[in-house]
């Protein structure tokens, strides 16, 4: 029996790890909204410390490379100087224009509300790790729980959409990025409002694969978000059609999608903080209202208290 | 196999995964050599118990995933057969000299992307391994040769400092109890 028992021990406990890898995969597959639950205090812990890590590794990285990209800059700055001024004086002139013509046809009231309708409360965060894995994409940034950053939350730059967070602990997030093999979003194109899904294939280019074959697209055309998913608002910049490829006997077609963010060279990002009515319809579907999230304030990361967000609601009803 | 070999190990292991963490914001991604990868190759090369270099290579494992936008468990997974190929490889065939370590290490490097990318694929849905995985594979294994190298020797030197009398004599694989037959 000893023998036996050392004979097989280490193949048992090979499988025994096998299995249980296994079923970590299977536990940790993402649903098919694309979007991971909050991690486990273990595993927050082990995210929690390495975000400081990291930065504190690649602050000397960032530093020299900072140099080098600062001086090749101020090789050029004069002349840039000079052209960017005369590039203001242009851009004020055509939009004391362009206030004048709204202001004159009421349109200015009108592009000011609908602003205040779309307006998600943005936090601004720093990208402190990139992903470790060459088989995967996604990105670290030093902002979590604490701040209001859940799992699902879009992650843009002022160029387009980013990615959408997929884990965090208390100070940090990890966000997949739009390049993921895993990464796939409802997107149309802006022109002719032809739909289909953007996905990641682990390359620097986005596939986008058309719903019907005949889709109206041509190279060059804007990709935006169709706001069908759920996680995105519509109309984020994706990015621009840069070849179209015959898909061979599909019923689909496909185009490859150069994106509008350079996802190479992510410094600064915003996590749109709210997932929108959908969004919460979805995650807390069986949750007593009062138990959701209110707003939550962008300067402290805190949410708001009940008389704060009464006081917010009074100013913004009044005239 | 003592307590204080198997934690300088692991560290070694995550002092290798938070350096990779830094380059990997400097090189490009096929090109980044998987440091921690190759800590767990290094072990299930030169590491004396099997069952021992099986604890430290799962843990490391799980690691990278809690870094990477892997699903939990998928480079675990990965390195543990990594792990147990490295380990069996070893104990068949003479693995000392540089030539033999690279062409293994180019070799398990486009078995473990393949398997990555297959995991993820069945897992996930994700598209199918085409051409560009093969050359990112082919790029990877590349980088993770030139640093196959330092990072075997650092698991080495490990091995030499807290080794002690386990140095000079790799315990008998515990698969079997006689060279050439597994169980």
């Amino acid at each position: 029996m000893p023998d036996l028992l050392k004979r097989i021990g280490a193949p048992l406990v090979v499988a025994f790890l096998l299995i249980l890898t296994i079923i970590s995969m299977v536990s940790d597959r993402r649903p098919d909204d694309d979007v991971r639950a909050a991690l486990p205090w273990w595993q927050a812990v082990v995210l929690e410390v390495t975000a400081p890590i990291e930065r504190i590794i690649s602050a000397p990285i960032d530093g020299v490379k900072g140099f080098f990209t600062n001086y090749v800059d101020l090789l050029s700055v004069r002349s840039d100087n000079r052209r960017l001024r005369r590039r203001i004086a242009e851009i004020e002139a055509e939009n004391l224009q362009f206030r004048e013509a709204l202001v004159s046809s009421g349109h200015l009231a009108r592009v000011a509300s609908m602003r205040d309708e779309i307006e998600i409360p943005m936090l601004p965060a720093e990208v402190v790790g990139l992903d470790v894995a060459p088989w995967f994409r996604s990105v670290l940034v030093d902002r979590g729980t604490q701040h209001g950053v859940e799992p699902g939350h879009p992650v843009i730059t002022h160029k387009g959409v980013v990615g959408v967070v997929t884990a965090t602990s208390d100070h940090a997030a990890k966000a997949m990025l739009l390049l993921d093999r895993q990464s796939a979003i409802d997107a149309l194109v802006q022109r002719s409002r032809s739909r289909g899904v953007l996905r990641g294939v682990g390359r620097a280019r986005l596939e986008f694969e058309f719903v019907v074959r005949s889709a109206d697209v041509v190279v060059g055309d804007e990709v935006v978000t169709s706001g069908m998913g759920g996680v995105f608002p519509k109309g984020l910049q994706l990015g621009r059609v840069a070849e179209l490829r015959d898909a061979g006997g599909r019923l689909t077609r496909i185009a490859i999608i150069e994106p509008a963010v350079d996802l190479g060279r992510l410094e600064q990002v915003f996590v749109m903080l709210r997932r929108g009515p959908t969004m919460d319809l979805l995650y807390h579907a069986n949750r007593a209202e009062e138990d959701l999230p209110g707003p939550i304030s962008v300067s402290s990361g805190q949410p708001l208290a009940a008389t704060e967000v009464t006081e917010s609601a009074r100013v913004e009803d009044e005239p | 196999m003592n307590m204080k070999m198997a934690l300088a190990g692991i560290l070694l292991g995550i002092a290798a995964l938070i350096v990779q963490g830094a380059l990997a914001m400097t090189i490009p991604p096929p090109w980044c050599p998987d440091l921690a990868w190759l800590v767990v190759v290094g072990i299930g090369l030169r590491w004396p118990g099997f069952l021992s270099g099986l604890f430290i290579a799962v843990p490391l494992g799980y690691a990278m995933d809690l870094l990477s936008g892997s699903l939990m468990g998928q480079h675990a997974f990965m390195r543990l057969i990594s792990y147990v190929t490295a380990a069996i490889v070893s104990r068949q065939l003479d693995l000392s000299g540089h030539l033999p370590v690279g062409i293994f290490v180019f070799g398990m490097t486009i078995v473990y992307g393949l398997g990555i990318v297959a995991t993820v694929s069945f897992f996930v849905g994700s598209n199918a391994i085409g051409l560009d995985i093969m050359t990112s594979a082919v790029a990877h294994g590349i980088a993770n040769v030139v640093a196959a190298g330092p990072m075997i020797g650092l698991v080495d030197r490990v091995v030499l400092r807290f080794g002690d009398e386990e140095v000079g004599r790799r315990a008998p694989l515990s698969l079997h109890q006689s060279r050439g037959s597994i169980g």
